[in-house]
């Protein structure tokens, strides 16, 4: 495994270790590079766009945010057999993100991201899979307290034949938050033999917080398989008090179970850092 | 003073009187057995004990040790000494069982139990009851076995220690190397000057736990108090007889009455 770096921090660049960054496109270039690591921090970041290509590559992409980020738009495009794992990790941030991928070629793309951000995030997330075979799978941990609002679009777009998408969205809502999750995958005519499966869980832990889901699919062709499941709930009664007779508080029973809404995310994560960096950030917001 | 003692209580649940005036008194020592049919409220009173917020006192009093109970958070009541194994532990994904248990003894410490201590009376519990340790890594009680789930419940009291010992029907799906670990358990409460309030069907079990007191509650009342001969009665003949001796109006439930089959039949049965 090769570690790369790079850091922008306000309107530049301030640490590229495998000078991967291209100044003039405001574009990071992956070319034939297998099992890279790439550290990616926003900090105090005034970008308002920026991109990557990924060719003939398998790549790690942790990004990472702190302080001030401005309104960013991120595309990332896939292709020539590429794969991207993407470890989106939001402890404090507070803007609004837009993601596009784009996916051709045998590409893959998987997104998994932590919010525990104490503030208000707005994010869209769109995904063009543009050829045969193009893969990409998601899954988001959201949490949110306070009067924080979050909102997740995920959008998925299938072009051809032979594609598939699979997302999976987790949301906790505490206190007087809001949040709201829309999932929305297009089939195009034509776009056979295509897969697209969406779940969607919230649980308001208190009848203050409300948190709410819309999944959708938009089907144009016969000879697909889609499949969309979405419950919203509230904290398991049962649960609490059973932990209760065993001595912990309503409070400590209330994070014991919030914590066990994100245990689903470990299994998406094989490096220890980087599920160190997972339970730290729970355990930081959570307790 | 008694440990716990219980006056006039009665219990609603979703508006209904399930509980009609129970009295109680456990002293430190004891081993107290309540038999009663189906549906009848054995559960109820375990858990009011508890303080399951289900379950609504209208009226009457509990105390442990001098001290209003129902005044305490249900944390509270297991801070002091209340131990309740449920007729049926829920099943918590998410939650690793080790953490929980480590996290649970720290609930009663100022300071958190060294990691030494913890495995090692953790390995010991695990043995004593019979399952593999692997066990302690899993998420509570998830896809565990019936039996799985009553023996780790019998972990966690042998890890939380407490005074007062409840145990709602902690036997159904257990072999009888097992129903012994569990009587060990409770034999360690009452030998910390603790006492115990069972909930069983089945008179194997009591053979083997041998309690000093026994009750019948039927309908919300404890109709009958008496020594382990009564269960001897019970199993051979129901509870019948209490209608054409005592006059007692017996509620029929229409699921089949359990009492006399041995814990191995039920885990048999279980499996099919
Ligand atoms: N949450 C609830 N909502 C409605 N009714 C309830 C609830 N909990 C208990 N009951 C009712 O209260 C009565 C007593 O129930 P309880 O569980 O105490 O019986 P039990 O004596 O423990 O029976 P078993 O031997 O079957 O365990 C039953 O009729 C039951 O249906
Ligand atoms: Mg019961």
């Amino acid at each position: 495994m090769k570690n790369a770096k790079i850091t922008f921090l306000n309107n530049a660049v301030t640490l590229d270790s495998n000078k991967l960054f291209n100044k003039i496109t405001n574009t990071i270039e992956i070319i034939d590079k297998q099992d890279l690591v790439i550290n990616v921090l926003y900090d105090n970041c005034s970008f308002s766009n920026l991109s990557m290509v990924i060719k003939n590559s398998k790549v790690t992409l942790i990004e990472e945010y702190q302080g001030n980020i401005k309104p960013l738009n991120m595309e990332i495009e896939i292709s020539n057999d590429s794969s991207l794992f993407r470890f989106g990790l939001y402890e404090n941030l507070e803007t609004e993100l837009k993601l596009v991928r784009i996916i051709k070629n045998y590409g893959y793309y998987q997104n998994v991201l932590l919010d525990v951000s104490k503030n208000s995030v707005s994010h869209e997330e769109e995904t063009s899979l543009l050829s045969p075979l193009s893969r990409c799978d998601i899954f988001s941990a959201i949490y949110a307290n306070n009067k924080a609002v979050k909102d997740y679009k995920t959008k998925f777009s299938h072009q051809v034949v032979h594609t598939s998408s699979d997302c999976k969205i987790f949301g906790i809502c505490n206190d007087f938050a809001k949040m709201t999750i829309t999932t929305d995958a297009y089939i195009k005519k034509g776009a056979s033999n295509t897969k697209a499966t969406q779940e969607g869980r919230i649980i308001n832990l208190v009848d203050t917080a409300s948190g709410i889901i819309f999944p959708d699919l938009h089907i144009d062709e016969n000879d697909v398989e889609a499949a969309h499941s979405c419950s919203v709930g509230s904290v398991n009664l049962d649960h609490l008090y059973y932990l209760q007779t065993r001595g912990f508080s309503y409070e400590q029973a209330k994070s014991l179970l919030i914590k066990s809404y994100f245990t689903p995310i470990y299994q998406y994560l094989n490096d220890k850092e980087l599920i160190d960096k997972v339970t730290k950030a729970i355990e930081k917001r959570i307790g | 003073m008694s440990l716990l003692s219980i006056k006039n209580l009665h219990v609603e649940v979703e508006g209904k009187e399930i509980l009609k005036g129970i009295d109680l008194e456990i002293n430190a020592h004891e081993i107290h057995a309540l038999l009663g049919p189906n549906g009848n409220g054995k559960s109820t009173l375990l858990s009011a004990i508890m303080g399951q917020p289900k379950y609504k006192i209208s009226q009457g009093s509990i105390t442990y040790k001098g001290k209003d109970v129902l005044k305490m958070s249900v944390d509270e009541r297991a801070k002091a000494g209340l131990f309740l194994a449920l007729q049926y532990p829920p099943e918590i994904p998410g939650v690793i069982n080790s953490e929980f248990l480590k996290a649970a003894i720290n609930t009663r410490l100022e300071k958190p139990v060294s990691l030494y201590r913890f495995i090692k009376e953790l390995e010991d519990a695990t043995k004593e009851v019979d399952l593999p340790l692997d066990i302690v890594h899993r998420s509570l009680n998830d896809g565990f076995s019936g039996g799985e789930k009553k023996r780790n419940e019998i972990i966690q009291m042998k890890l939380l220690k407490p005074e007062l010992a409840m145990l709602d029907e902690i036997d159904s799906g257990l072999d009888v190397d097992a129903l012994k670990a569990v009587v060990s358990s409770i034999q360690d409460v009452i030998n910390r000057d603790g006492s115990a309030l069972v909930v069983s069907h089945y008179a194997r079990f009591y053979q083997l736990l041998e309690p000093s007191h026994v009750h019948i509650i039927i309908d919300g009342k404890i109709v009958m108090n008496g020594d382990a001969s009564l269960i001897q009665r019970i199993d051979k003949e129901g509870f019948d007889w209490l209608k054409v001796e005592n006059n007692i109006d017996i509620k029929k439930d229409n699921r089949p009455s359990s009492i006399g089959l041995c814990g191995i039949k039920e885990k048999v049965n279980e499996k099919r």
